[in-house]
């Protein structure tokens, strides 16, 4: 029966696809956002200031998503905003990644008390209530792209070295292991080639789903006022910036939000599909 | 001859998902009398456990399409049968051992509870009277101290008690129709003989039919007086088990037991059968052995066999059987 | 069973003196609460016999520990800036965040339980589809972002709501709606799947071959067993809403720890986030054992581990 089950393919593939889609969007978005956005996302009209967007009344196909309180065009913004967006994303997912694997390594490799400390500190991380410490951190230090990035990396790092360290343990019991050790092949040699192999899905599946967990989380920063601050607003920033005109403009705030909502489901659904394809079990 | 427990004529199961059809089953036919005891036999995948899913429609029918000529349990056809009609067979007419006990049990109730459920279902039992009678059976199928195992939950028993109280629960009611299903496989091979042992002393003490389901050929030999070879979803061969074993009709119970080691047959060395299993997703227009089998010719590949009588109660469904011809 | 909590419970306290000691390092990093609490134009005198009185001019060691002694008395220290204890200023706010919680999370339970159940019984149909889109997308979207626009349409739009604030049933409507979304989409697609799984079982077919009724298949054989995964991702959820939910809170002028602890971050209000910290970790740990003991009742083959 379940032989027959795993042969019959789900409709994952077809919402896979759709969340890949997504991201390469917003990617392309974000690196293309000079030649498609119609405006210097920068550019001041006061004239044109707190413009709707196309569909309601008062708006124009000048600006499809209408324009902010100092007439800046929305759309070119939303564009700009993805670059500072994906940034983090990628950042915080690369440097999570990285010392949560290492950590994850050598715990699940070497076990015992190594092992008995990650798992204390994992429990730990877990109690505290991350955005207050983020935001902490972040108000005492000063914020900025890198202090953002690494935040975000503090509060991942346990998501990756978690799986990793389920991984590892279960290869190192594997025969072909124990059978490297016992003619003596040099554990750095053995790590490279039987266990970071096999950590490398794992580590995929959380890096989509972090990834979409970094855009949200650097979206909570900046609309609590500790993100990432520059002339190419993120839109946490747009958001939190909008949001003084919820009374009068709630496009302001609708549309970063929506472009959030959007990248994070393209994270999501390509998390989902990537762990229905490995299957490394994440969680327990 | 006396009313069949058990009519299958031309049953199909098909699953469907994600705009695939995989064919489970291609046409099954088998008649049990009361008190009969069958093996089916088959490689994983073959539609045996589908197919004998389908006498009591445990199939996930959102998924699986049953259709059949017919399909009677003890005189009831089954097939459009309303859910609640369908419940009052299951257990007391047809009951199941299944392979893994451990799954098959529920983990968070107690095994008392699960014995008894279904004899204060269809025997309107008290709960003092059923959990009297839940040690009662926990007693026959040899768990020592019932008393205090039948408050226990599966887990805090071994892999063989825990495959007893199974055999407990699938006797409760005294079913006339016993279907185990691969009930050794997932178990220590010390405790298979004993498993084993019990099994067919209820099966003779109650007189009940029976179908054993396994891979293991050389298991029915000790269990079954009647073999039926299934592949690719089909019955490819129905005999006595004597003449199944001394003389087999069709090439892939030949394969079968060749890639069995017997030890009452010469030391032969194991030779598996070379090749897969047929694509359950594709339809058959011919034999689907016909890809791994020696004998093939034109008309294997061209044309469906049917399972036709070859004399001393074998049927085999081939062109070129290995009966009568040398071999 | 009873080493099993004993071993939970001994994580619980090494957990909260970890936290509790990062908090303490990571606030000794980021400045001297002297320069804060003490008038601009005080002399260097003044300042050391402030600091003496306060007690941190002992080693870091001696202060932790007697910030520990304290704490375990309900002492988390004094807030300079509010001029009250911490612990006066948490317990005080405590009512309004445990009313928004718990009103969050059984609306969310109320939603998530019977849907999840719904489309995993009625799987691949149109409900299943929509429910499970909504779900995911609801997931996606930030939550202080669906709580602005339910500010926008319910409160702006169509007036039937209060904006933000304290007061009667109908300031709790949307913040509570807020969270219970968020908290409604994850559970409901973890009880899907919770019990699509169950339902495919090998014991829920055993069930069915036993000729049980559907309804005892349903809740006898599989409800149970699929709660189990559900109660742990609930205790979480309520454990950080415990903790305090900051974003909402703040959206709303929710009076509750959430807002407090994010207003002191921005006064550099020492003590009170300190407080805040070590109460929403005591929070998450202690409903973390609640959620254990709980285990032990619906899942037998706990006791074993």
């Amino acid at each position: 029966m379940s032989v027959l089950r795993r042969l019959i393919p789900g409709k994952r593939d077809m919402l896979g696809t759709i969340g890949a889609g997504i991201l390469l969007f917003v990617a392309l978005g974000a690196v293309l956002a000079p030649m498609i956005a119609p405006y210097d996302p920068t550019a001041i009209s006061l004239l044109d200031r707190m413009q709707p967007p196309m569909w309601l009344e008062g708006g124009s196909l000048a600006h499809p998503l209408g324009t902010d309180n100092l007439g800046r065009d929305m759309l070119s913004r939303v564009i700009y905003g993805s670059r500072i967006s994906l940034a983090v994303g990628v950042a915080a997912v690369i440097v999570g990644a990285a010392i949560g694997s290492t950590i994850g390594i050598v715990a699940g490799y070497f076990g015992g008390w190594v092992d008995s400390i990650l798992s204390v500190v994992i429990n730990a991380q877990l109690s505290f209530p991350f955005i207050l410490l983020a935001i902490f951190i972040l108000s005492t230090f000063g914020g900025g792209f890198w202090p953002v990035v690494l935040v975000l990396a503090l509060g991942a790092w346990v998501n990756y070295a978690r799986v990793v360290r389920g991984t590892v343990m279960s290869v190192r019991t594997q025969d072909y292991v124990h059978a490297a050790i016992s003619v003596g092949v040099p554990t750095l040699r053995l790590l490279r080639t039987t266990v970071l192999p096999n950590t490398l899905s794992p580590i995929i599946v959380v890096a989509s789903f972090s990834m979409a967990q970094a855009i949200l989380a650097e979206a909570a920063l900046s609309f609590l006022g500790v993100g990432v601050d520059g002339a190419n607003p993120s839109w946490g920033v747009m958001l939190n910036d909008g949001r003084a005109y919820l009374q009068t403009a709630w496009w302001l705030t609708a549309m970063p939000g929506l472009a959030i909502a959007i990248t994070v489901l393209g994270g999501n659904l390509c998390g989902d599909w990537l762990q229905d394809r490995f299957n490394p079990r994440i969680g327990n | 001859m006396t009313a069949p427990i058990l009519d299958i004529d031309d049953l199909k199961v098909a699953f469907s998902q994600g705009g695939r059809t995989i064919h489970a089953v291609r046409g099954v036919s088998l008649t049990l009398a009361p008190g009969e005891v069958v093996g089916v036999v088959g490689e994983s995948g073959s539609g045996k456990s589908v197919a004998m899913m389908s006498v009591a429609r445990l199939l996930d029918e959102k998924q699986a399409t049953i259709t059949a000529a017919r399909l009677d349990l003890d005189g009831h056809p089954i097939l459009g049968m309303k859910q609640r009609q369908l419940e009052k067979l299951r257990g007391p007419t047809v009951s199941y051992v299944f392979q893994d006990p451990l799954s098959s049990l529920n983990p968070v109730l107690t095994v008392g509870r699960q014995i008894s459920e279904g004899l204060r279902r269809h025997r309107g039992m008290s709960r003092t009277e059923a959990k009297d009678a839940a040690i009662e059976l926990l007693r026959q199928v040899g768990i020592p101290a019932p008393e205090l195992r039948v408050n226990q939950h599966p887990h805090e028993a071994s892999g063989g008690m825990r495959q007893r109280m199974m055999i407990a629960m699938a006797l409760a009611l005294r079913p006339k129709l016993l279907i185990a299903d691969e009930p050794t496989t997932a178990l220590d091979v010390t405790v298979q003989a004993d498993i084993i042992r019990l099994i067919q002393q209820i099966q003779r003490d109650i007189g009940m039919a029976m179908i054993w389901v396994t891979h293991d050929l050389a298991l029915l030999a000790r269990v079954a007086k009647r073999i039926v070879v299934m592949y690719g979803g089909r019955i490819v061969e129905d005999a006595p088990s004597s003449r199944l074993y001394s003389a087999p009709a069709h090439p892939y119970t030949r394969g079968l037991l060749d890639s069995t080691s017997r030890f009452d047959v010469s030391f032969r060395e194991q030779t598996p059968i070379p090749g897969t299993p047929p694509d359950p997703s594709l339809p058959i227009t011919a034999c689907a052995f016909a890809p791994r089998c020696a004998r093939a010719t034109d008309i294997c590949r061209t044309k469906i066999p049917t399972l036709d009588q070859c004399g001393g109660g074998q049927s085999v469904a081939c062109f070129h059987p290995l009966i009568g011809s040398a071999s | 069973m009873f080493r099993f909590l004993i071993r939970r419970l001994a994580m619980a306290v090494i957990v909260l003196l970890i936290v509790s000691f990062t908090t303490f390092i990571v606030g000794h990093m980021t400045g001297d609460p002297v320069e804060l609490i003490a008038p601009e134009n005080a002399t260097r005198e003044a300042k050391e016999q402030l600091r003496e009185y306060l007690g941190l001019n002992r080693p870091l060691l001696v202060q932790y520990t007697s910030y520990i002694g304290n704490a375990l008395q309900g002492d988390l220290g004094f807030s300079f800036v509010q001029q009250a204890a911490v612990s006066d200023l948490i317990m005080e706010r405590l009512p309004a965040t445990l009313k928004l919680a718990f009103t969050g999370f059984i609306l969310s339970l109320v939603i998530a339980v019977p849907l999840g159940i719904f489309i995993a019984l009625n799987r691949n149909s149109v409900w299943d589809f929509l429910a499970t889109s909504v779900a995911m997308i609801g997931q996606s979207a930030p939550n202080f972002w669906i709580g602005l626009m339910l500010i926008a349409f319910f409160a702006v739009h169509l007036k039937i709501l209060p904006v933000s604030g304290y007061g009667g049933v109908s300031y709790i409507i949307l913040p509570a709606i807020t969270i219970a979304l968020q908290s409604a989409a994850r559970l409901t697609r973890l009880m899907r799947a919770s019990m699509l799984e169950v339902l495919n079982a090998d014991y829920v077919r055993t069930a069915r071959s036993k000729g049980l009724r559907q309804r005892t298949v349903l809740w006898v054989h599989s409800f149970r067993n699929a709660m189990i995964p559900i109660v742990t991702m609930a205790g979480l959820e309520l454990a950080e809403l415990i903790g305090g939910a900051f974003i909402t809170e703040t959206i709303f002028a929710w009076p509750g720890v959430g807002r407090l602890a994010v207003n002191a971050v921005y006064q550099r209000d020492f003590p009170l986030v300190q407080g805040v910290v070590l109460f929403a970790a005591t929070a998450f740990v202690v409903i973390n054992l609640l959620v254990d003991l709980l285990y032990v009742l619906i899942d037998p083959r706990v006791k074993l581990s």
